[in-house]
């Protein structure tokens, strides 16, 4: 009986797994851990150290070998805290600090020969899609929230990302270089002077103000949700009962509470000051607060996917809703960019078993789809190479460097005769083979709209022997899309050693 | 015990305190106010409704407090006289000003202290059969075996230091009895400079001080007699001219330059090795010294701030050893306090009696609150054993400030350590007195395979805390003990403190953080239940007054109560009288030192200090804010002292549970309603017992111990 009711126990444990994040950050060295199981998550501890690096990179470009050991040593010293639990999975997440870097990799590397762990150097994007999942998770009322309008203000210490939600999706998200720690190093020869606090506004004010210009007309925004790594609970501490809001009143005391004590001028005050420009740019009565970090959206991918490698359903869903928001913004032909994306994916799902390709392509393959014609905005003959220019410097929620820049070669490589050029000849051979995968389907895609006319409404592909079949349903005369579909098809044979044979079928409505 | 009786108890005792009109000191001086404490202690050596022996405990603790007091009080002040001989303290008063008032009473005290050895304790113990004899007392029987003793036992222990024109002053020990030996100057021996020769003998203290003498069972001498008796036999050829004992206390407060060290525990017991050389602070010698030998010690020993002539025996420590060496033949007598057997909360009375791993169940149903040394404190060994045995728990974390010399607790944490557990212990090798037993612990668990960590820099850690970390069938599961005495199951039968026992995620989490922050990790940025000193402590609770006086300017309902061991901070002495003006009514249980001044019209006419001293040593530190009707009930490791809310990490904790907190509402009544050993502090500084006119006689001890041992807190 005892030891039936021990296996139980086991079992039922054994449910709940303990994945740890080290976050490297500019300021300091985090670990949270967390337990997470189908239902819950819980971070079960949440511990830092104290590293500048940020100091090193946004003043010398790179960080310095001093600080490197410092941080090979705390990251020593959070596996022999991970010890203390079961520790299922380890993840190491870099901010800007280590990621703009310019010997970001030869750190890693380090990391890596040491500990056996890969970094995730994390852009922007990912930077924020993990903070918006760590606010959703805190944020009980964030679906109504982001549909009465709402602005994540998330304030790092590198930079400041300001992320508007209208109609419960993202719809328009833009990182300026205002984080906490950035602005201390450019303005601290100006620290002691009594009008320091003006001095901020006055910086911030600008970049702010050049967010308001690019951003969505007549978005009403409710809700003002500050978070990121500068933000913590040490302003609710000094307020006089518990509370996470803060209004401008709030902030105007804490200003003037943080100006009286020298000591803490140096990162709350920026902090402070982003937070009240926020409120007044806005207009809203209160600023909610949460002290939500990337790890938190690392541990809840985690319970949602089970792995790293698996974007949650949200921040997909976020990266395709900014990359319509931006195809709408270059004024693309929405009818035939959505044609071109149902098509590729209909072709991406039906070549599965040739290809092999990931999810994650697939994503990336959506959202190429969607804007593949962005450069036509400015000119109608070199705008591939435009559009390849725009996607590089893009913010597309949630996407790795490496992401964005496969997603600009695609949009790039699109209108064929890509052998030659010097991007695609510079990448690795694995790397080519994928992204012509992807490339063909989406040129496949774009050819079987040719005329931008949705004459063809389905596409069903089946390999026999040597031979891979095209049967494009159509009611209408589709004789351009067949001819620019038959230009294409060479792709596949170079791909998979197929002959493509082509038929069209009656489309029954 | 409701809320409406223990305002009703303060109103009234509020009420009946005489006011004070005016005062030209608003604080008292804290070093007096200790002094005061001692003076309490040895007002229970003179009560004679206290047990004989106890009374003898009494008068031993006294001395040893004045030793220590000696070595760190006033060795301080002496430092303090050295290198800021202008700075003063809050009541103005220069450390030279200190110590000279200090010394002054101190002579006052000693007198006290010997008249009540002699006129009351001696006399008390030959009713009951019991003798110290002076050597002219003797028998010859006696006289011979005290011949052959010497002889046997004493002689060879012997160590005497000729001190010549060859042979300079020697090194004297802190705290030991030396035997001065003038020698009339002969061919054998000269003197050196303007010094006659002499010897000096250590008493060692290898001996038993007490000895006991033939025929006569419960008669003894003093050690020190009994060489002075035979002291020829160690000169044959030299003529005694005077013998004279005395005692020298040394300076032994040491600071530590933590910036400039790379090993803390090395760089401790190398301080320790100086604490041997600390500066003379104070010399006892025997009254009838000759002026020629009381200017050699002066002299040789550097001036001791306060000399102290004692008529009697030096270190009236011995006292205590008598209940053990007594041999009864009157059959039962009432000597002691009657003996009692620390109660088992009912809680747990499973998990000690019968299935040792219910504790866990049991703090999960609801915290257990335990009041020690009324109930037993091996609640808290068994715990940490069965935390080290249990399968299930992965890591447990525990600050260490003072252990006892056979630890048990240590024990659990070395075998948690070798079943494989991570184990954390913060030891805390600053802990004044017990540096060398916290290094020798802190090797062994290092040892063992524990991490430890020897505190904050230049912080002492003074924290009560234990981590248990279990992963049960819902996750991770911390169990957490919080309390106000240390981890020390000797002190813990004599020591009155409450421990709180909960399993609450918001205390887990924040006592998760608190040892990470212990450990070096930065500083959480906010707490969910507990309040750490040195950052966050005065704050909060100058919060919590603020919100009492603004209640009590609204005309509604406002009082505090709160029980500790000192109050000497001075920010929080201005908020209190701050919260007397403004009609906060205040009751404080002050133990020991209190530098503030009740009852003073329009300063602090709403505030009435007690102290209790008894049997136990109390030593809990609760704090009540009544809050608008919402009381905030918080335990902690900390007093309202300087020194412990701006350098020491201490933690306070609240009491959220409506069972435990209505313990801790009759602990206060009870406290406020004793009559027996309570005092009260009058505006002048010094202490009355209760008045008993119109009262219940009540010891507040006595009837928690009647209430434990019948469970009837439940």
């Amino acid at each position: 009986m005892q030891r039936a009711k021990l296996a139980f126990v086991l079992v039922t444990a054994i449910d709940m797994r303990y994945p740890a994040v080290i976050t490297i950050g500019s300021y300091e060295i985090s670990l949270t851990i967390a337990e997470i199981s189908i239902e819950r998550l819980r971070i079960i501890e949440r511990l830092a150290k104290t590293l500048a690096l940020g100091s090193d990179t946004y003043r010398s470009g790179r960080i310095s070998a001093e600080k490197t050991s410092i941080l090979l040593s705390y990251i020593e010293e959070f596996k022999l805290k991970l010890k203390e639990y079961p520790t299922s999975d380890l993840v190491i997440i870099a901010s800007s600090a280590l990621s703009e870097a310019g010997n970001r990799y030869l750190v890693c590397e380090q990391i890596r020969r040491r500990f056996g762990i890969e970094v995730l150097l994390l852009n922007k994007n990912q930077e924020m899609a993990y903070n918006h999942l760590a606010v959703r998770g805190a944020y009980a009322n964030f679906q109504q929230a982001a549909a009465e309008g709402l602005l994540i203000f998330e304030i790092g210490y590198g930079s400041v990302q300001l992320s508007l939600y209208t109609e419960g999706e993202l719809c328009f998200s833009q990182n300026l270089s205002l984080g906490t720690l950035r602005l201390h190093e450019r303005l601290r020869n100006l620290a002691k002077t009594a009008d320091y606090a003006d001095l901020i506004k006055e910086y911030i004010a600008g970049d702010l103000q050049h967010f308001q210009s690019f951003a969505p007309k007549k978005t009403e925004i409710k809700h003002l949700i500050v978070t990121g790594s500068s933000v913590s609970n040490r302003f609710v501490v000094s307020a006089p009962e518990e509370h996470t809001t803060l209004t401008l009143a709030d902030c105007h005391s804490l200003e003037q509470n943080l100006l009286r004590n020298q000591d803490y001028t140096s990162l709350l005050l920026p902090t402070v000051t982003l937070i009240e420009q926020a409120i007044l740019f806005t207009g809203v009565e209160q600023a909610i607060l949460f002290p939500a970090v990337p790890a938190d959206g690392v541990i809840y991918q985690l319970q949602q996917t089970g792995t790293i490698e698996q974007l949650p359903t949200t921040v997909i869903e976020e990266a395709i809703s900014a990359a319509k928001r931006i195809a709408a913004r270059y004024r693309t032909d929405k009818r035939h960019v959505n044609t071109v994306v149902r098509l590729a994916l209909c072709i991406f799902d039906q070549l599965k078993s040739l290809h092999r390709l990931t999810d994650h392509d697939r994503l990336l393959l959506e959202i190429s789809c969607n804007l593949h014609n962005i450069g036509k905005y400015f000119s109608m003959h070199d705008d591939q190479d435009i559009s390849f220019a725009l996607l590089q410097a893009m913010e597309l929620s949630g996407l790795s460097d490496e992401d964005l820049s496969t997603i600009a070669l695609l949009v790039r490589l699109h209108r064929g005769n890509f052998y030659t050029d010097s991007h695609y000849c510079r990448l690795k051979p694995a790397e080519q083979i994928r992204l012509t995968k992807l490339l063909s389907i989406l040129v496949l895609a774009n050819a079987a709209d040719a005329g931008h006319s949705r004459k063809i409404r389905q596409i069903k592909l089946q390999r026999r022997g040597k031979y891979l079949d095209f049967k494009l349903f159509s009611g209408e005369d589709i004789a351009l899309e067949l001819h620019a579909l038959k230009r294409e098809f060479p792709i596949l044979t170079d791909l998979y050693g197929l002959e493509v044979r082509v038929k069209q079928e009656k489309y029954d409505e | 015990m409701s809320e409406a009786h223990l305002y009703r108890l303060l109103t009234t005792l509020i009420d009946q305190q005489p006011v004070q009109e005016t005062v030209e000191q608003p604080y008292i001086n804290r070093e007096l106010s200790w002094l005061e404490f001692n003076l309490r202690v040895l007002g229970e050596a003179r009560n004679v409704e206290n047990p004989l022996f106890e009374r003898l405990n009494f008068l031993a603790i006294t001395c040893s407090n004045l030793d220590e007091f000696f070595m760190v009080r006033a060795g301080s002040l002496h430092e303090l006289s050295r290198v800021s001989p202008q700075s003063t303290d809050i009541t103005g008063m220069t450390a030279r000003e200190q110590l000279e008032e200090i010394v002054n009473y101190v002579k006052y005290f000693n007198k006290k202290q010997y008249s009540t050895y002699h006129r009351q304790l001696l006399p008390a113990l030959a009713k009951v059969g019991i003798h110290i004899v002076r050597s002219e007392q003797l028998t010859i029987t006696q006289r011979e075996y005290l011949a052959d003793y010497f002889q046997e036992e004493i002689f060879p222990v012997l160590t005497p230091i000729a001190v010549d024109s060859s042979r300079p002053f020697p090194l004297i020990a802190n705290r030991s009895i030396y035997l001065y030996v003038g020698f009339e100057e002969s061919e054998e021996i000269t003197g050196f400079d303007d010094y006659r020769p002499f010897a000096l003998i250590q008493i060692p203290q290898v001996l038993p001080r007490l000895i006991r003498l033939n025929e006569a069972p419960n008669t003894f001498i003093l050690l020190e007699d009994v060489i002075k008796l035979f002291i020829g036999e160690m000169f044959p050829h030299l003529t005694v001219r005077e013998t004279v004992c005395f005692r020298i206390t040394r300076n032994a407060d040491f600071a530590i330059e933590e910036d400039e060290i790379d090993d803390l525990l090395v760089e401790i017991e190398d301080k320790l090795k100086l604490r041997r050389r600390g500066e003379v602070i104070r010399l006892e010698i025997d009254k009838k010294v000759s002026n020629e030998v009381q200017e050699l010690f002066v002299d040789l020993l550097g001036k001791p701030d306060a000399i102290i002539k004692i008529k009697g025996p030096l270190d009236l420590k011995f006292v205590s050893q008598l209940p053990a060496l007594y041999r009864s033949f009157n059959g039962e007598q009432v000597l002691n306090f009657a003996p009692f057997t620390p109660s088992v909360p009912p809680e747990l009375v499973d998990f000690l009696e019968r299935e040792p791993s219910a504790i866990f169940a049991e703090i999960a149903r609801g915290d257990i609150l335990l009041h020690h040394p009324y109930q037993s404190f091996d609640s808290v060994v068994r715990l940490i054993e069965q935390a080290a045995a249990d399968p299930r728990v992965l890591a447990i974390k525990q600050t260490l400030y003072r252990v006892s010399g056979n630890s048990p607790i240590i024990g659990a944490l070395i075998k948690a350590a070798e079943q494989g557990k991570q184990v954390l212990v913060l030891v805390e090798l600053k802990a004044r007195f017990d540096e060398s037993n916290n290094i020798h612990w802190a090797r062994r668990l290092e040892r063992a395979g524990c991490h430890v960590i020897y505190g904050v820099k230049k912080l002492k850690t003074h924290s009560k805390i234990t981590l248990i970390v279990r992963r049960e069938e819902t996750g991770i599961r911390r169990y957490v003990h919080l309390g106000t005495g240390n981890y020390n199951d000797q002190t813990a039968k004599l020591y009155t403190d409450l421990g709180l026992l909960t399993c609450r995620d918001d205390i887990g989490e924040d006592a998760t953080a608190f040892f990470n922050m212990l450990s070096g990790y930065t500083v959480p940025e906010s707490w969910r239940q507990l309040v750490p000193a040195p950052r966050l402590l005065k704050n909060r609770l100058i919060q919590l007054l603020d919100r009492e006086i603004r209640y009590a300017q609204r005309g509604e309902r406002s009082y505090v109560i709160a029980k500790m061991n000192s109050l000497s901070d001075r920010e929080m002495i201005d908020k209190l009288y701050a919260a007397s003006q403004a009609g906060v009514k205040i009751l404080l249980i002050v133990r020991g030192i209190c530098c503030l001044r009740p009852g003073v019209k329009n300063l602090s006419e709403n505030i009435r200090i007690h102290s209790i001293v008894g049997r136990f040593l109390e030593h809990s530190r609760i704090f009540y804010f009544y809050n608008n009707g919402e009381p905030r009930i918080f335990l902690s490791s900390a007093d309202w002292m300087t020194r412990n809310l701006s350098r020491r990490v201490e933690l306070m904790f609240p009491v959220d549970s409506p069972a435990c907190r209505s313990r801790i509402e009759d602990i206060l009544a009870l406290q406020m309603s004793d009559t027996e050993r309570a005092h009260r502090l009058k505006s002048d500084g010094s202490y009355e017992r209760i008045d008993r006119r119109g009262r219940v006689r009540l010891d507040s001890q006595n009837v928690m111990i009647k209430q434990m041992m019948e469970n009837e807190y439940e």
